[in-house]
C-alpha cells in the first residue's frame, strides 16, 4: 500500500514528518483562485526531492482563463519531473493535457467521482432498503465502458473520498484495471464559486454572494457547523464544505485500495507568515 | 431567442406554451419504487409527471402546438444495477417522441451513444462545463446541446460561446443553487427512503449552529470567535436579463427557466410570462443596449413590483470584465 500525504502549502509541513510516506500530494482542487504560483509548485517539488518523495499535481475545476495559467504550471512540471502525476478535476484540463503534454499517466480525482457525500445518508443508513444502501456505496467507475474511456485518456487511476456509508463496487469483468485511491480524513461534501466565508468580516453574517474579486478571507476563517440531524459536524473553509472520517474501510483490499491520501489540515491553503 | 421552461404537470405545460415558452423539460416516474427515485436529479413526486401515459400526453400536447419536450435523467452516476431500469425508461420515452434527453453522468452518455445513436442528448448543467476545453470534449462525445453552469461571469460566458460552435444553453431566470450543480454531493430526495426524522429537502436548506475560528496571525492557529452568525441563504428570483442583450448577440439560442423542484408551478409560470416579456422588448431593441436596458429595467419593475438589485443578478460581472466587455467594438458602451 502506497502512503501518501496532501498538502496546499509547503510552509505547512515545517513540523511534519514526511518519512513514513512515498508520495506527496501538492495543489488545490476547489478554488481556482488559490491555485500555487510557479515558485510555489518549485518549492513543493524542491520539498519532495528532497525527502525522497514521488510527486503529484492535483488541480481544480476551472474556467478559460486559468486554463492557460494551467499550461504554464504543466510547462514547469515536465521540464522538471516528466513523470510527475496530475489529478484533474475538470475534462477540460483533461483534454488540454492530452492534446499539448505528454505525462505517462493523469489520475481522476475526487471531484470527478460523484458519489454521494451527505452525512445524512451514514446517519440513516437502519431506515433505508438494502438497495438504497447498495447504490450510495456504490459508484460509476466500475462500469467497463467509462473505464475504457478514461484509459484512452491515459487515466490509470481513481480517487474516492473515505465515505461516511462506506464503500462497496464490483468492477465489471471486461473493465480494464485500474488503480484506486483513497482519501481521509477529510472528505468534501459540497463546493461552489459562492463563496461562503468570503463576507464573515462584515458585520457578523455569514453572507452568501460570489466572490468574483476573490479577497482571500478563506485563509484566515474556518467555520464549524452542527446539526442534530447530521450526527457529524462539517468543516467550512472557504467555498468547501468537508467532513471527517478516521476510520480506514476494512475492504480496503476487495475495492483494490493501493493508496491512502492522508491530509494532516482541511486541504484548503491558511495565511501564513513567510520567513 | 428559445425559452425553455420546466413542467411537472399537463396543466403547467399548456400553461407554458400559452406564455411563449418553446421546449419544456420534465423528469417522470415510471415506476413508484425507489430505483425510479434515484434516476432523477430532482426526485420528488411534486417535480415528476405522474407516469409514463402523463409523459406521453404531455409529449402529444407540446408537439401540437409547435414546442419540444426533453426528459431529465441527469443524476450525476448511476450504478451498474440502475441500467436495467433506465433502459425501460429511456425506449419508453422514445417511444413516447421525446425530443432529448439531458444527462450527466459520462457513463450513461457513453451508453446511450452507443445503443441509441440517434437519440439527442443535451448536457445537463450537473456537467460542470466550465471552460472551451470542456465543451470540446463533450461535443467530441456527440452531445448536440451544452447547459452551462449557473456559476459562471457574463465574461466568462461570452468567452466560451465564441470559442465554440456547439448549442449552449444559459440560465435566464429564476433560482439558483449557491453550490455547483456538478459538483455538489446532497443527496436530494433522502425523506422518500429514510422516512421521517430526516430533513425533507437537500443539506444545504438545513439550520444549522455554527462557530467561526479566525486564524491567529502570530502562532498560526485557529481562535474561536465569540461572535454569533446567521446565514442568508437563496433568494427565489435571480434575474439574467441584462446580459440577455448580450447573450443573444453573441449568438446563444437557448435560455432556461430553472426550478423543477423549487418553489410553486406559479411562480414558475410566472416567471416564463416575465421571459417572454423580456424577448418581446429585445426583439423591439435588437441593436441599442442602452435602451434596452433601461426598458428591461422598468419592465422588471412594473412586472414584479419592484425594482430589481445587483445583488439578484443571475450573473454578476467583474468591474473589470464588465468594462471589457462593454468597450468591445462589437458592442455599444452601458
Amino acid at each position: 500500500m502506497e502512503q501518501a500525504f496532501f498538502v496546499s502549502q509547503v510552509e505547512l509541513l515545517e513540523d511534519f514528518n514526511p518519512s513514513p510516506y512515498d508520495r506527496m500530494y501538492f495543489g488545490i482542487e476547489f478554488c481556482q483562485h488559490l491555485i500555487p504560483s510557479s515558485r510555489e509548485l518549485g518549492e513543493a517539488m524542491d520539498y519532495a526531492e528532497q525527502h525522497n518523495l514521488k510527486f503529484t499535481f492535483v488541480t481544480p475545476y476551472v474556467t478559460d482563463a486559468f486554463l492557460e495559467k494551467f499550461k504554464e504550471l504543466f510547462k514547469s512540471i515536465e521540464k522538471r519531473k516528466p513523470d510527475a502525476e496530475i489529478v484533474v478535476n475538470d475534462w477540460g484540463i483533461l483534454r488540454m493535457l492530452n492534446s499539448n503534454f505528454s505525462f505517462p499517466a493523469y489520475t481522476l480525482g475526487r471531484l470527478m467521482n460523484k458519489m454521494k457525500r451527505d452525512p445524512r445518508i451514514a446517519a440513516f443508513m437502519d431506515k433505508m432498503p438494502p438497495e438504497i444502501i447498495a447504490n450510495f456505496r456504490d459508484t460509476h467507475l466500475s462500469i467497463a465502458a467509462i473505464r475504457n474511456f478514461l484509459k484512452k485518456f491515459k487515466i490509470n487511476r481513481l480517487e474516492f473520498d473515505n465515505l461516511l456509508q462506506g464503500i462497496a463496487f464490483n468492477v465489471e469483468e471486461t473493465a480494464p484495471e485500474m488503480h484506486i485511491s483513497i482519501y481521509y480524513p477529510f472528505g468534501y461534501i459540497t463546493t461552489t464559486r459562492l463563496c461562503k466565508i468570503s463576507e464573515i468580516e462584515k458585520d457578523g453574517t455569514f453572507v452568501v454572494r460570489c466572490i468574483l474579486k476573490c479577497p482571500r478571507t478563506c485563509r484566515n476563517y474556518r467555520a464549524i457547523f452542527t446539526n442534530d440531524v447530521m450526527k457529524v459536524p462539517i468543516a467550512a473553509q472557504g467555498n468547501t464544505f468537508f467532513f471527517k472520517n478516521e476510520k480506514l474501510p476494512e475492504n480496503l483490499n476487495d475495492l483494490g485500495v493501493d493508496r491512502l491520501i492522508f491530509q494532516p489540515e482541511i486541504p484548503m491553503p491558511i495565511a501564513l507568515e513567510r520567513k | 431567442m428559445k425559452i425553455i421552461a420546466p413542467i411537472a404537470s399537463i396543466m403547467e405545460l399548456r400553461t407554458m406554451i400559452e406564455y411563449g415558452v418553446d421546449e419544456v423539460y420534465c423528469g417522470f416516474q415510471f415506476h413508484s419504487d425507489h430505483q425510479s427515485i434515484l434516476v432523477n436529479r430532482r426526485p420528488n413526486v411534486s417535480a415528476n409527471l405522474k407516469n409514463i401515459e402523463e409523459l406521453h400526453d404531455a409529449v402529444e400536447i407540446a408537439h401540437s402546438k409547435g414546442a419540444k419536450l426533453s426528459i431529465t435523467i441527469n443524476s450525476l452516476y448511476y450504478t451498474k444495477n440502475q441500467y436495467s431500469y433506465i433502459v425501460k425508461m429511456v425506449e419508453a420515452a422514445i417511444t413516447a417522441g421525446v425530443n432529448a434527453v439531458i444527462v450527466s453522468d459520462l457513463a450513461l452518455i457513453l451508453f446511450l451513444r452507443e445503443n441509441y445513436p440517434d437519440l439527442r442528448l443535451h448536457l445537463s448543467t450537473t456537467s460542470s462545463v466550465f471552460n472551451s476545453e470542456s465543451i470540446k470534449f463533450f461535443e467530441e462525445l456527440g452531445l448536440k446541446r451544452i447547459i452551462l453552469p449557473r456559476h459562471l461571469t457574463i465574461g466568462e460566458i461570452l468567452k466560451i460561446k465564441e470559442k465554440s460552435t456547439i448549442d449552449l444553453e444559459v440560465f435566464i431566470f429564476g433560482q439558483r443553487c449557491m453550490n455547483d450543480d456538478g459538483q455538489c454531493t446532497w443527496e436530494h430526495g433522502l425523506e422518500n427512503f429514510a422516512g421521517e426524522g430526516i430533513y425533507s429537502g437537500t443539506g444545504c436548506y438545513m439550520n444549522y449552529k455554527f462557530k467561526a475560528f479566525a486564524k491567529n496571525s502570530k502562532t498560526n492557529s485557529l481562535k474561536s470567535l465569540e461572535r454569533n452568525y446567521t446565514m442568508e441563504w437563496l433568494a427565489p428570483r435571480y434575474c439574467g436579463f441584462c446580459p440577455l442583450f448580450d447573450f443573444v448577440k453573441a449568438g446563444i439560442k437557448y435560455f432556461k427557466i430553472p426550478g423543477r423542484e423549487e418553489m410553486s408551478p406559479q411562480h414558475r409560470i410566472e416567471w416564463a410570462k416575465a421571459v417572454n416579456g423580456i424577448r418581446k422588448i429585445l426583439e423591439n431593441f435588437p441593436d441599442d443596449r442602452d435602451k434596452y436596458h433601461t426598458i428591461a429595467k422598468e419592465f422588471y419593475k412594473q412586472f414584479f413590483k419592484s425594482s430589481c438589485f445587483k445583488t439578484h443578478c443571475y450573473y454578476p460581472a467583474w468591474e473589470e470584465e464588465e468594462r471589457e466587455l462593454w468597450n468591445k467594438p462589437s458592442l455599444s458602451p452601458r
